[in-house]
């Protein structure tokens, strides 16, 4: 007997079980939840796990592509560019922009992945966070006219647009509330610090200090 | 806040009654009250009467969120400790009945109760134990493993 006969019978077992037993059995069953709460169940998982539930079952091969939130450890990748080729292949599967939070894990080599960035923020993200595990060194990702039209400032008159032209830079600590810096209107050089402020101030979800800079200033 | 009682009723016809602070806790019932403000008997019709006791002795906890820090460890100790009551079976009824009455704590604290189980197993105990028939051919399950090689190194390790 070859493989395949073999699994043609463990398919038609499933399939005779499935009718034996029927609902009683169905009741402890997590393929009955619908769609949104798997993913829901999803999300609590790191991308990586959640990725890996695929193998479970043919509906469960893409249920995580719909989950809103991605978290890519780049130290789980055997290189750059597979995670770099992983991230871009999530984001093809996305015929509509479901992804609310980022978070990318990585170490020296941020540069690589500020193209996979600057498409993740054309997604209405809420929460977008780069954690540099072996030091500090800035991205920037620059915003142009498409990304800053799908920036949002929920509760604000403040529009994404007026941050064309600048790019978003992130570091790798968090200001401590008293020590964050102040927007105030008048002051045009204020604007450095815009997204950050905003973000904190509407609960835009902003867990790392990003911050928006004119690109005259960028050199300090 | 008056203490004006609610009756709930699950789809088995057992009833319930409870503050008003801790039926508005049930979103569904609160999106009622909103509309209506004189109801006073609420019939819930997808939730059974054992589970529907499970999600309004959480809300009952859950009805005072006080900010402190010690009111939210000794909440979360609770929490632990009220998941850790049930079996898989009766944690896909609560979910259900969470995402239902749209109570977000309880929905993402079973949510979390699952994702941590699920991380603790290998694919082939997860099958066993959620119930997952495997309806891949081994050629559709090595290419799916294939597509996202890097997800499955330590996947199918054994865990303690």
């Amino acid at each position: 007997m070859n493989d395949l006969s073999l699994s043609d019978l463990k398919k038609s077992r499933n399939q005779f079980l499935e009718k034996k037993l029927g609902i009683s059995r169905g009741e402890d069953r997590i393929s009955l939840l619908p769609e949104s709460l798997l993913c829901h169940i999803l999300s609590f998982l790191t991308t990586g796990e959640a990725v890996w539930t695929s193998v479970l079952s043919s509906r469960w091969r893409t249920l995580w592509q719909w989950v809103p939130r991605l978290e890519v450890d780049t130290f789980e990748f055997p290189n750059h560019k597979a995670c770099v080729d992983f991230i871009n292949k999530f984001l093809n599967c996305q015929i509509e922009f479901y992804l609310r939070e980022f978070k990318l894990i990585t170490g020296n080599h941020v540069s690589r992945y500020e193209p996979c960035l600057s498409r993740v923020i054309k997604h209405k993200i809420q929460h977008l966070q780069v954690d540099n595990k072996l030091g500090f060194r800035n991205i920037k990702i620059p915003l142009n006219q498409s990304v800053c039209e799908n920036l949002t400032f929920p509760n604000s008159s403040f529009e994404g647009k007026h941050l064309c032209g600048h790019y978003l830079l992130h570091c790798q600590q968090e200001v401590p509330a008293n020590k964050r810096p102040r927007t105030t209107e008048s002051d045009s050089d204020s604007d450095i610090a815009l997204d950050f402020s905003y973000g904190v101030a509407l609960g835009f979800g902003l867990s790392l200090v990003v911050v928006a800079f004119r690109q005259q200033l960028f050199s300090f | 806040m008056s203490s004006n009682k609610i009756v709930l009723t699950s789809s088995d016809g057992e009833s319930f009654e409870v503050e008003e602070v801790v039926a508005r806790k049930l979103q569904i019932v609160g999106h009622m009250l909103e509309d209506d403000c004189v109801i006073n008997e609420i019939p819930l019709q997808n939730v059974t009467g054992d589970i529907l006791s499970m999600v309004i002795e959480y809300c009952k906890t859950h009805v005072d969120e006080e900010e402190s820090e010690e009111a939210q460890t000794k909440l979360k100790t609770w929490d632990e400790e009220f998941m850790k009551k049930f079996d898989i079976k009766t944690l896909l009824q609560i979910i259900l009945a969470a995402n239902y009455l749209n109570v977000k704590g309880l929905l993402d604290l079973v949510s979390q109760t699952i994702a941590d189980t699920i991380k603790d197993y290998t694919p082939e105990q997860i099958r066993e134990v959620f119930g997952v028939e495997n309806d891949y051919t081994e050629e559709e399950e090595a290419e799916v493993r294939k597509e996202n090689a890097w997800a499955f190194d330590e996947a199918d390790t054994p865990k303690p």
